[in-house]
């Protein structure tokens, strides 16, 4: 039977090259799948079978066009002319170029991404169930409990650490001397109304709470127009007014309980007013858990969290980032306007509803004429984050609050380690906060050179390493690093369509005579194939890293990329002439 | 006529090709040790680019010389001319090229490489990979590194350290430093190496096999030349014979490009086959063998024989117009 179009025949060969190379793909990531939880072998053996495709797309795609035309085109097969018949599959090479165009630059970072992130996740759930036995052993259920609790939150199906988490559960409940930790209260978001006021509208704001006889927010917005507008006197006489108001408030002996109460709500006003906001929210956090219906007690409450989240974080947010998808080994020079040199290490950055999240944060600063310091801090706050909140970030320096809190109970804090060096890392700056130059987009790609950099970098998107590139010198980087990594990933998806245009010609120009029967043995020599084209796409991908290597050295990126387009157009144009050069039967 | 007017014309495709390989081969050797040493100082740079062109030259020669005997098949096949000048013309090019052009590139005194310097290994300003370690370096004056860090990812506390100076080694190509709680030493390599590192795929590990065949192969025919010169000329014969009858191959079947790649495979064992002998089965046999010496030419043999071989098969069972007949009878 004759095949008019031929279409269909590339079109099948490539899905059953395609399918068969991700079956082979599957089976060699499940032989090869590493050391993971349990939970993590099939979305590990999915992901690498993914990314091992994707690795293979070229010499794969090369293969079964080669193999299309020249074994099921043969000749004495196709009654059509060669143009006729190679028009529909250059549309088809085109639309297959965009595919795998979205596969390379979209999935394929986050999965190259998701791999290791697989592997850390198991290292960390590991080192919670370390955490958790060590901590039991102590006698210490509490401690014990909340690792297990956090390695379940990795690994939720372990039988064995469930059976452990309800035994240290029970132990606790019946345990009279130990309680269980509080479970973590609902995050109150009262908007503060000062945001973005004037004086005037804040002291109008504070008559309107003081006719309402709501004295500490009058006190409160009234102080704060007085402080951005010292010259109004107005304010000040009004902030007086409430405040007296406060201080005179008369309670009958009946209401001795309400008075103790409303003398704690004042001192907690008078901390928050004396910028203590961690005191003034532990304060506050108390006097919820009296009388948790108390309207100011919520709203200073809320104003104080806000406060603090300015200068601390929650740890148990932090920790919890630790689940998160991320980045990891972060390294940087951290350039300093007093001409010091700061080089930061950080091994994980990630993401998620709380904010940015970094752990392990390492500073090394000399230079300049001072003294070296170096600290490290187990956890980090991006302060920037929090912009998404309402709270405006100005200018493009990324804040990272070093101090950790716990949520519920005061001195429990976390602060950075001095590991050398006698000054103190919160010393050249308001409490403890580590200002970082580079943007949170560039941060991603602006990861530690090594063994598995490459790994590091596939998982990194476009975007941020075209992001990063443009100021890597002054983190540290090697421009022509990062630069060479975009152009390869832009690259590819020309090599797709060229190699796959010489895959047509050469299939074409040396394809199978018809015997009149089905060539069965021809068949077993098409595994030689991805083979032949994998060396092909070596071959010509190893060339263009040298060329581009040395225009971005001898000259810059943006000739480097002409001079590549350029020439990915001249290899195109010369192998669409060869195509069309070629004869019909 | 017209038969004869095609063999003719392949030794002048041969050279055509060859001339062409060589520059494209040499002209990117050259560009990746350009690449690789960009950190260099630009004096020194082009010192070492001038005197590396002559070595790198007579590397690629025998990689050039194979490839374009292959490529001649090509048009041999397309425009049969006649059977035995088809053979024997390019073949006796190849010989000449390589036999001749290859000791005359050695006896070509290069300039002498100068010294490699820190600056080629080390980058002031970066984070970079250097003495088996992650570094990054303040600066660099000659010998000496102030503001080194050092980062070590698989330490389990603290992953950065300071020195505020060091010094640096370069010995034996090997790159040391060693500073105050530092002592890092590992093979020296340029700072802009990985710019031409590739990844761990089929592909790349295939060529790299080619290279380093092609690599052992440049060895051999180095030692062959020094020790006995009809030594060498056999070394070159067995080679250039056994490639081009492997050419056999091209004809195999009806379907062309499946034998082209099953050629392509046959040379490819070829090499592999010579490095195979030298490495491994002549050390072994020689223990057996009350000569030795007898083992010198065993892969030289082995290729002659197979290349001999092969001439007789096609001789004998293979025609040699068959892609003309079949592109007709199609």
């Amino acid at each position: 039977m004759r095949d008019d179009s031929g279409t269909q025949t590339a079109l099948s060969t490539l899905f059953v090259f395609y399918l068969l190379a991700f079956a082979a793909s599957a089976v060699y990531a499940l032989f090869r799948v590493p050391d993971l939880l349990p939970i993590f072998h099939w979305p590990y053996i999915w992901t690498d079978a993914f990314v091992r495709f994707v690795d293979y797309a070229i010499p794969l795609t090369v293969a079964a066009l080669a193999a299309s035309y020249s074994l099921f085109l043969r000749r004495g097969r196709v009654v059509q002319p060669f143009y006729r018949l190679v028009s529909p599959q250059l549309t088809l090479l085109v639309v297959l170029a965009i595919l795998y165009s979205v596969a390379l630059l979209g999935f394929y970072p986050r999965s190259s991404g998701l791999l290791r992130e697989l592997r850390v996740l198991t290292r960390v759930a590991r080192d919670f169930l370390a955490e958790a036995q060590a901590s039991v052993q102590r006698g210490d259920l509490a401690d014990g409990l909340e690792y297990y609790e956090r390695y379940l939150s990795i690994d939720p199906r372990n039988q064995q650490a469930l059976d452990l988490r309800d035994e240290l559960r029970r132990r606790l409940a019946s345990s009279a001397s130990e309680k269980p930790r509080p479970e973590r209260q609902p995050v109150l978001r009262i908007q503060d109304l000062s945001t973005g006021k004037k004086p005037y509208e804040l002291l109008r704001l504070a008559q309107d709470f003081f006719d309402r006889q709501d004295y500490f927010s009058a006190n409160y917005y009234a102080t704060l127009a007085s402080e951005l507008d010292p010259s109004r006197q107005d304010a000040a006489r009004l902030a007086s007014r409430a405040w007296e108001m406060i201080r005179s408030r008369q309670f009958s002996p009946e209401q001795k309980l309400e008075a103790q109460f409303y003398q704690l709500k004042l001192r907690g006003y008078q901390l928050y007013q004396s910028q203590d906001y961690l005191g003034a929210y532990y304060h506050f956090l108390d006097l919820r858990k009296r009388k948790p219906g108390d309207p100011d007690v919520a709203r200073f409450l809320a104003w104080s969290r806000a406060k603090v989240a300015q200068e601390t974080f929650f740890l148990d947010e932090a920790r919890a980032a630790d689940l998160l998808p991320g980045t990891q080994d972060l390294l940087f020079v951290n350039p300093r306007e007093d001409g010091a040199r700061e080089l930061v290490s950080i091994a994980r950055m990630a993401g998620g509803p709380e904010g940015t999240f970094f752990r392990n944060i390492e500073v090394v600063r000399f230079g300049g004429g001072a003294s070296p310091y170096h600290y490290l801090a187990r956890y980090g706050k991006l302060k920037s984050s929090e912009a998404s909140q309402g709270q405006p970030f100005a200018g493009g320096r990324l804040d990272v609050l070093l101090h950790g809190i716990d949520r519920q109970t005061r001195g429990r804090d976390l602060l950075p380690q001095v590991l050398e060096g006698a000054e103190k890392p919160g010393s050249r700056t308001p409490r403890y906060l580590l200002e970082l130059t580079p943007a949170r987009e560039e941060l991603e790609a602006l990861v530690a050179p090594g063994a598995d950099s490459q790994d590091s970098l596939a998982g990194v998107s476009l975007t941020a390493i075209w992001e990063a590139r443009r100021n890597a010198g002054r983190y540290g980087q090697i421009e022509a690093f990062l630069s060479q990594e975009l152009l390869m990933r832009l690259l590819l998806p020309f090599a797709f369509l060229n190699l796959g245009l010489l895959a047509m010609a050469v299939g074409w120009s040396y394809r199978f005579v018809s015997m009149g029967r089905r060539p069965v043995l021809a068949y077993l020599f098409l595994p030689v194939f991805p083979v032949a084209a994998s060396l092909t796409c070596s071959l010509y991908l190893r060339a263009h890293r040298i060329l581009l290597g040395y225009a971005l050295l001898a000259w810059q990126f943006r000739t480097a990329l002409i001079a590549l387009a350029v020439l990915e157009g001249v290899i195109m144009a010369s192998l669409l002439v060869a195509l069309a050069g070629q004869r019909s039967d | 006529m017209l038969r004869m007017k095609n063999a003719l014309r392949l030794p002048a495709l041969f050279l055509l090709f060859f001339i062409l390989l060589v520059v494209l081969l040499t002209g990117l050797a050259l560009l990746e040790l350009r690449v690789s040493a960009s950190a260099e100082n630009p004096r020194i740079l082009r010192i070492l680019l001038a005197g590396r062109l002559l070595p790198t030259l007579r590397e690629v020669v025998p990689a050039a010389v194979l490839a374009a005997l292959v490529l001649v098949l090509f048009p041999m096949h397309r425009r049969p001319g006649n059977r035995f000048l088809s053979f024997l013309l390019p073949l006796a090019a190849a010989f000449v090229v390589l036999a001749v052009g290859w000791p005359l590139l050695g006896g070509l005194a290069p300039p002498r490489a100068p010294a490699p310097t820190p600056a080629r290994y080390l980058l002031p300003g970066r984070i970079q990979e250097a003495a088996g370690s992650v570094l990054y370096l303040q600066t660099l004056e000659g010998e000496r590194l102030r503001g080194v860090v050092r980062f070590d990812r698989a330490s389990p506390s603290a992953r950065l350290r300071y020195a505020p100076t060091a010094a640096v080694e370069l010995l034996d190509g090997e790159l040391a430093v060693r500073g105050d709680g530092l002592a890092l030493a590992a093979p020296a390599r340029p700072a802009y190496q990985p710019l031409l590192r590739s990844s761990e795929n089929l592909g790349d590990r295939l060529l790299a096999g080619y290279l380093a065949d092609f690599a052992r192969l440049n060895r051999e025919l180095n030692e062959r030349y020094r020790v006995s010169r009809p030594g060498f000329y056999f070394s070159c014969l067995a080679l250039l014979l056994s490639f081009f009858a492997a050419g056999m191959f091209f004809r195999l079947s009806r379907w062309p490009l499946a034998n082209v790649l099953l050629g392509l495979l046959i040379m490819r064992g070829f090499l592999a086959l010579f490095r195979l002998l030298r490495d491994e089965l002549a050390g072994q046999m020689a223990r057996l063998l009350p000569n030795p010496a007898l083992l010198d030419y065993l892969p030289e043999v082995a290729l002659l024989i197979a290349g001999l071989v092969l001439l007789l098969v096609d001789l004998l069972f293979f025609p040699f117009d068959r892609w003309q007949r079949e592109a007709r009878g199609a």
